[in-house]
């Protein structure tokens, strides 16, 4: 037993000292890198993140894998647990940069650790004096507006939250038969820094372009657990469109109370916080109707093999948007590692970082799984389609999709 | 009935018992003097198990102490009645003789002591349902030494009970402790006032810096003034 | 704030619906002014006796389907155990060190139990949001223009009894005269007989019993059960037996009230976004004017 302890010892060390001559195309494998809140709070959303990236990688590396340079290699992920923590993020990133030597970074869920990790970025392209890491990362969430402004290095493939709630307060006003709505009323979960900045950037910039007035206006906390105050003072506005931007805690406890004082908007939409299976293990009726925007829909046919395997490792009947935005981002991936003329060498490293960054952000109508053609924006975020969801029969169901319209009024 | 051998106690790297002995026989008065700082409230927060020695033994009714948790040698009937008294200032006088008999269970004996102690001390029954923090002084030392009496010592340690009384409630207070003898209570009295304690005394030991530098009857020490005034200084 | 015909209903509805939501405070107070009035220990560690008895709670009823009084039960005894536990691990060994010491240990035993309690949670649900069930969730009575819910009422109900039934326990009980005569002191209790050790270990199970009936109504109220509610439940509870006076019951009942009260009529008349803001600049003024708190006397006034 000691003897293959010894042996197991002995190969782990030759192993190490040879990985750097070994690295890379010879051994037959790419390095991409990964940073997601695995543990803490911010697992919930952690874990469906790094599950759809695993999925895609298994299947990419069943059918063979990466083909760089004439070869094909196998797409080998160095996944790190930022606990949602900046710091932490911030040190994460730098060793994945500098000692793991991945080609690029894939990570994280939350805005406020992607913004401080790419903080690290350089911050303009081809400055000398920017001493900024140069290295391609890229999240498939952190929707706070702006954050991949940050750096031409950084880039998103969540699409534009702005864009979303314009499009969706367009949609609802076209359902309302295109009549004004007579009174507006917003609620926003002021200490969460995505709701604030959707609301502050977003919803606030929609309102002003129509010249729409709120009627009510009120705040609440992530972890608020009474809300009769709030709700009088929607029910004394009586809405006929009310706007959440807020999560799915939050938004739960609100509408629960909302049913007992019989509040029922015409129109209630959110952001996509309220995309949680537990808007409906913990809200039943009372958050039925609500509108949302997401980037997959579920139960959409493209996404059926993903959402199987999904259900069959985590128990769950329902995918969040995200966990397919990991898995798109995987593949997403591959295409620019196939397309951007690496080498994929040790000594061809920064080189083949900086060929990576200039694909992703050149990237022009790629098809993703779903079928939907992608095209980087000059800010770093890829614009795309939506599609917004609804709650309605204690299920999630499409609200309007872009090429089938309304479906769930 | 108690006996010390040779009991020494630290605290941290201070020596405030340097090995004391001692014994108190039944029905006896004993008392303990000395000046401030001399060890008598360490013996004594010693013997109730309040502090633990680090050397030397304790025996109660044939019993060794060592180890035993305070509460176990209050149930034995050893009672430490400390120095300012420790009221439970925040309870009526009722209840603070009623605490007394915690560790008692037989409800009509307890009921009957307590008839035994207000006529004993009928101010305690005049104040019976006032908090124990709005009694005079003398009122306090008798709460303190009818709830120790509630709890049928075998053995009772008064620490100081003369400490800031009326010269007349000081004379009182010592009149009670030979009725507490004489009534079969074995006594172990610490007091800064030697003369006084001497007087009621059978037996005493006088410490000086944590140890006993005499032992004698009681009665030829009090008779002794040169030999007192040397240990004692202004006693 | 609008000052229009509703003004004053929506005043008192909203003082109402405070001192319902208050109720729940000072049931997760009243086990910090416990500990604190016997052994003058900041037991940090008292909010996960909230988030495992909330956990107790979705267990019993909302998985195994146990009737709701069972499973309250499951939840008081849970709130106990991890009493017992905290004791066991975070005082009885260190208890002669500075006070400071158990009070880490507290802070330690408080962040690694939510950390597993999280991974409990992800593990069996994977996720940290879980309903909890209410089956009155919607019921409510309504006096004209007032409206009461119905689980607020259950709520305050059982604060009551529970409150009564510690008072009982404290003026009646055997077990009370020997936790006022550690709430006295240590060393007269010690030389009254009490077994202090033992007497305080019951006082734990006290302080967890109401933390583990406080995590049930928290989540019964808010329908929803989560890994962090140990750390709502501390900040809340501390922020409450300071109000009401550090260690004193009496105390931890009232600034129980008085802080829901406070929160929300805050959020109504001024603020939403300041309201905790405002909450606690009263409190600060409190403290100013009356430094032990509303309840507080002397140190031995405890219990």
């Amino acid at each position: 037993m000691k003897h293959v302890k010894t042996l197991t010892f002995a190969a782990g060390v030759s192993a190490l000292l040879a990985a750097p001559a070994m690295a890379f195309q010879d051994e037959g494998t790419v390095r991409l890198g990964s940073t997601e809140p695995l543990t803490g709070p911010g697992a919930v959303y952690g874990q469906p993140t790094i599950i759809g990236k695993k999925i895609a990688i298994e299947e990419i590396n069943a059918a063979g894998g990466i083909m760089i340079d004439g070869k094909k290699v196998k797409l080998d992920l160095f996944s790190e647990d930022d606990q949602a923590k900046p710091d932490q993020g911030v040190s994460i990133f730098r060793k994945l940069e500098s000692s793991d030597d991945v080609l690029a970074i894939t990570g994280t869920i939350y805005s406020r650790v992607s913004e401080t990790m790419w903080g690290l970025l350089q911050k303009k392209l081809d400055d000398p004096n920017d001493t900024g890491l140069q290295v391609p990362a890229m999240s498939f969430l952190s929707m706070k507006a702006g954050v991949a402004s940050i750096s031409p290095w950084a880039f998103r493939n969540a699409g534009v939250e702005c864009d979303q709630h314009e499009q969706l307060i367009d949609l609802v006003q076209e359902a309302n038969g295109g009549a004004e709505f007579q009174s507006v009323v917003a609620a926003l979960e002021s200490n969460e820094a995505h709701s604030a900045a959707a609301w502050r950037v977003c919803y606030q910039g929609s309102l002003k372009k129509r010249n729409w007035d709120t009627k009510e206006y009120v705040e609440w906390f992530e972890q608020d657990t009474d809300f009769s105050v709030q709700v009088r003072r929607i029910r004394r506005a009586k809405p006929d469109l009310f706007i959440l931007s807020s999560h799915y805690q939050a938004n739960v406890g609100a509408m629960l109370e909302m049913a007992r004082q019989g509040v029922t908007p015409k129109y209630m939409i959110s952001h996509i916080g309220a995309d949680a299976v537990e808007m409906i293990d913990l809200g039943g009726k009372a958050v039925e109707g609500v509108v949302f925007p997401s980037t997959a829909f579920f139960a959409d046919p493209g996404v059926k093999s993903l959402l199987d395997e999904y259900s069959k490792r985590t128990g769950e009947w329902y995918m969040p948007a995200f966990t397919y935005l990991a898995y798109e981002g995987m593949y997403l991936m591959k295409h620019v590692f196939e397309t951007a003329g690496i080498k994929n060498q040790p000594d061809t490293l920064a080189e083949d970082r900086r060929k990576v960054r200039d694909a992703l952000a050149s990237l022009k109508d790629w098809p993703n799984p779903m079928g939907l053609k992608l095209t980087m924006g000059a800010t770093g975020d890829i614009s795309r389609p939506y599609v917004y969801v609804t709650i309605k029969d204690g299920t999630f169901k499409l609200w309007w999709h872009p090429t089938k319209g309304y479906m769930n009024p | 009935m108690l006996e010390l051998r040779d009991v020494q106690v630290s605290y941290g790297e201070v020596r405030a018992l340097r090995g004391i002995s001692l014994k108190v026989e039944e029905g006896q008065i004993v008392t303990l003097i000395g000046a401030n700082g001399a060890g008598k409230s360490t013996t004594l927060r010693t013997i109730s198990g309040l502090l633990k020695p680090t050397s030397g033994s304790i025996h109660f009714d044939g019993k060794e102490l060592n180890g035993t948790e305070p509460h176990e040698i209050t149930r034995s009937g050893l009672i430490h009645v400390p120095e300012g008294r420790m009221l439970l200032e925040n309870m009526t006088v009722r209840e603070n003789l009623l605490a007394g008999a915690y560790c008692r269970s037989d409800k009509d004996a307890i009921q009957s002591d307590l008839g035994d102690v207000e006529t004993r001390f009928p101010i305690l029954a005049e104040r019976n349902a006032q908090k124990a923090r709005t009694l005079s002084g003398g009122e306090r030392q008798m709460l303190a030494i009818g709830r120790a009496l509630m709890s049928r010592p075998k053995l009772l340690m008064l620490d100081e009970p003369s400490l800031g009384l009326a010269p007349k409630l000081v004379e009182e207070m010592f009149e009670s402790v030979s009725t507490l003898k004489s009534e079969g209570t074995t006594i172990l009295l610490v007091e800064q006032n030697a003369y006084g304690a001497l007087a009621v005394a059978d037996y005493a030991y006088v410490l000086r810096v944590g140890e006993v530098v005499v032992e004698k009857d009681a009665r030829s020490l009090l008779t002794d003034k040169s030999l007192l005034d040397a240990y004692l200084g202004e006693a | 704030m609008q000052f229009d015909e509703f003004f004053f209903i929506d005043l008192i509805q909203t003082g109402i619906d405070g001192a319902m939501l208050g109720s729940v405070y000072a049931l997760m107070a009243i086990g910090f002014a416990l500990i604190w009035g016997l052994l003058g220990i900041l037991n940090l560690a008292h909010g996960q006796t909230v988030a495992f008895g909330m956990f107790a709670g979705l267990v019993s009823a909302g998985h195994l389907k146990l009737p709701i009084p069972i499973s309250f039960a499951c939840a008081v005894v849970t709130g106990v155990l991890v009493a017992l536990l905290v004791e066991r691990i975070c005082y009885r060994p260190i208890r002669r060190a500075h006070e400071l010491v158990p009070m880490i240990a507290t802070l330690g035993f408080w962040i690694t139990t939510e950390e597993i309690l999280q991974k409990i949670y992800f593990h069996m649900y994977f996720k940290d949001f879980m309903p909890f069930p209410n089956p009155f969730t919607m019921t409510r009575f309504t006096f004209g223009e007032f409206v009461i819910r119905f689980d607020y009422v259950v709520t305050m109900s059982v604060a009551v009894v529970l409150v009564a039934a510690l008072y009982f326990v404290i003026y009646r009980s055997r077990l009370g005269m020997a936790l006022r005569m550690v709430a006295a002191g240590h060393d007269i209790a010690h030389l009254m007989g009490v077994n202090v050790l033992k007497t305080l270990r019951s006082a734990f199970m006290i302080a967890g019993a109401f933390g583990g009936a406080a995590g049930y109504l928290l989540g019964y109220v808010a329908n929803m059960a989560n890994p962090y509610a140990g750390s709502m439940a501390t900040v809340k509870g501390l922020f409450t037996m300071i109000l009401g006076g550090a260690g004193s019951i009496p105390g931890a009942i009232v600034g129980g009230i008085v802080l829901g009260f406070t929160e929300l009529e805050s959020a109504y008349l001024f603020s939403f976004a300041y309201r905790d803001a405002i909450a606690m600049g009263l409190l600060f003024l409190l403290l100013v004017f009356r430094p032990q708190g509303l309840f507080g006397t002397r140190v031995e006034d405890k219990i």
